[in-house]
């Protein structure tokens, strides 16, 4: 027979075996893409190489999908010859789908031939992770 | 009631004082297996105990009352087991947890000051416990979550029946009822499994879902803990240990390991009608940091850290029925990488042993 001791050895070692057991079966590790690779933005408007004419309002109008919640976006409007911003917006939103729809007054602000850059960069988590697009413009007044 | 009486605690101590010894009735012969004396109205109705009693139920009342306002929180740790009483009986009770945290949103896209948010955790488990044999317990656990989460022109409230629970403990070593051993020690370990039979994915107003105010976490997970207890005469110390581990849930959720441990000092006493139990001790809690995206490793900022608190507390059993209180102070802590502050944590539960 066994003793009180036997018994609870017994007892401890199978629970170890089995708690081991539940947690040694692993499935084969699946190559999984960098998350930044699997966020799409597509940028309706403005078109690559557009060039912006007339007094309309620039147009821009972003569809962003992603697997996992997005933490925010924010897209500039950058001159490309001395790199300041012609304008800039943000916006702190969770979804795993984002549409920014927007306008902007060019014609106010620019007054000659600009080439610009527009960027549109997504918040993928709060660590610093991102994944962005862009597109050349030239504003012609 | 003239002090004449035989059984409550105050004509006790006055013989004790006087007569310089404690009579043979009032020792008690194990914490881990004690027995709670037979109720009866001579000792209730003592006006020095209708005072007591009184004055604990409203303490208890007034606690639950000041609970009702927004006030409560959240812990790294979750369940464990504490100081148990009468292993040799079978219980179902209530318990009662309040903390309240406030945590501070980092600067992202679109905003220039961080966010400031308080979140209130108020959870009500119906528990019990089993004893079909000698060495084995098993534990359920079936609680009921209300959180609330304010943040600037925002407010949120989760609530809904939580994760059930089950656990299955062995006692491994017993040696109370064993003969005049003056230390008696009692070991119970074992493990279950948390079932994810509470809602999780509730959004906020903004659509955001918030995974720590969640009354489930949609996962299965697995538990793992022991339970300590030696005692010499009317002192005792219980510690008591669990980790838990969760597996991803359906939204590719994965909550961070989780695990507490804590050590508490009791003075056992047994006085009539009347046994009470006051404690004090320390609790250290610690989680893994979550996995906003398990497929992708994306971890969530607001998660994952250690807390330490300093408790004290009481409970009193009268017949079958138990009632205990605990706060808990956090003394030192570093969760979410410290954008997340704990305040006090109050707890409270009533038992019925049978």
């Amino acid at each position: 027979m066994f003793t009180s001791y036997q018994k609870n050895i017994t007892v401890i070692l199978l629970a170890f075996s089995l708690f081991f057991l539940a947690f040694a079966c692993k499935k084969d590790k699946e190559a999984t893409p960098a998350v930044e690779e699997e966020v799409t933005i597509s940028i309706l408007s403005p078109e690559k190489n557009a060039i912006v004419t007339g007094s309309q309002p620039l147009r821009i109008h972003v569809s962003i999908k992603s697997p996992v919640t997005l933490h925010g976006y924010t897209w500039k409007l950058t001159n490309k010859a001395d790199g300041s911003i012609l304008t800039e917006q943000e916006s702190h939103t969770h979804d795993k789908e984002l549409t920014i729809d927007e306008t902007w007054d060019w014609a106010t602000h620019i007054r000659e031939e600009t080439a610009a850059v527009l960027e549109v960069i997504v918040t993928i988590d709060h660590d610093g992770k991102t994944a962005q697009k862009s597109v050349d413009i030239t504003f012609r007044p | 009631m003239p002090l004449s009486c035989t059984r409550c605690f105050l004509c006790k101590l006055v013989r004790k004082v006087c007569s310089g010894f404690l009579p043979d009735h009032m020792r008690y012969t194990s914490l881990t297996h004690f027995q709670i004396p037979k109720f009866s109205n001579q000792h209730i109705n003592h006006p020095f105990m209708k005072k007591w009693i009184s004055g604990t139920l409203l303490l208890l009342v007034t606690a639950w009352s000041a609970i009702a306002c927004d006030v409560c929180g959240c812990a790294t740790g979750g369940s464990y087991l504490g100081i148990l009483p009468q292993y040799r009986k079978h219980f179902a009770g209530l318990h009662y947890k309040y903390q309240e945290f406030t945590s501070t949103h980092p600067v992202v896209a679109g905003e220039t000051v961080p966010v400031q948010a308080k979140d209130y955790f108020r959870s009500l488990t119906a528990w019990g416990r089993f004893y079909p044999t000698e060495r084995i317990q098993l534990f359920a656990f079936v609680p009921y979550h209300y959180n609330t989460v304010i943040e600037p022109g925002l407010t949120t409230n989760m609530s809904g029946v939580g994760d059930v629970q089950i656990l299955a403990n062995y006692m491994l070593v017993n040696n109370a009822d064993t003969g005049n051993t003056a230390w008696k020690h009692t070991l119970l370990a074992g493990g279950g499994i948390k079932l994810p039979t509470g809602k999780n994915g509730y959004t906020n107003k903004e659509g955001v879902i918030l995974s720590n105010m969640q009354p489930g976490t949609g996962s299965w997970d697995f538990v793992v803990n022991a339970n300590y207890t030696v005692r010499y005469g009317k002192w005792g110390v219980n510690t008591d240990a669990m980790f838990r581990i969760p597996a991803v849930n359906q939204r590719d959720y994965r909550y961070g390991n989780r695990f507490s441990n804590g050590y508490s000092l009791f003075y056992w006493n047994n006085t009539g009608s009347i046994s009470w139990l006051p404690q004090a001790g320390i609790r250290y809690e610690w989680s893994q940091q979550d996995l906003e995206s398990y497929k992708y490793k994306l971890s969530n900022p607001y998660s994952g850290g250690y807390q330490l608190y300093l408790n004290a507390g009481a409970g009193v059993y009268l017949g079958p029925v138990g009632v205990h209180t605990l706060i808990n102070l956090p003394v030192s802590e570093h969760y979410a990488g410290g954008l997340v502050k704990s305040r006090a944590r109050f707890e409270a539960q009533i038992q019925y042993l049978f």
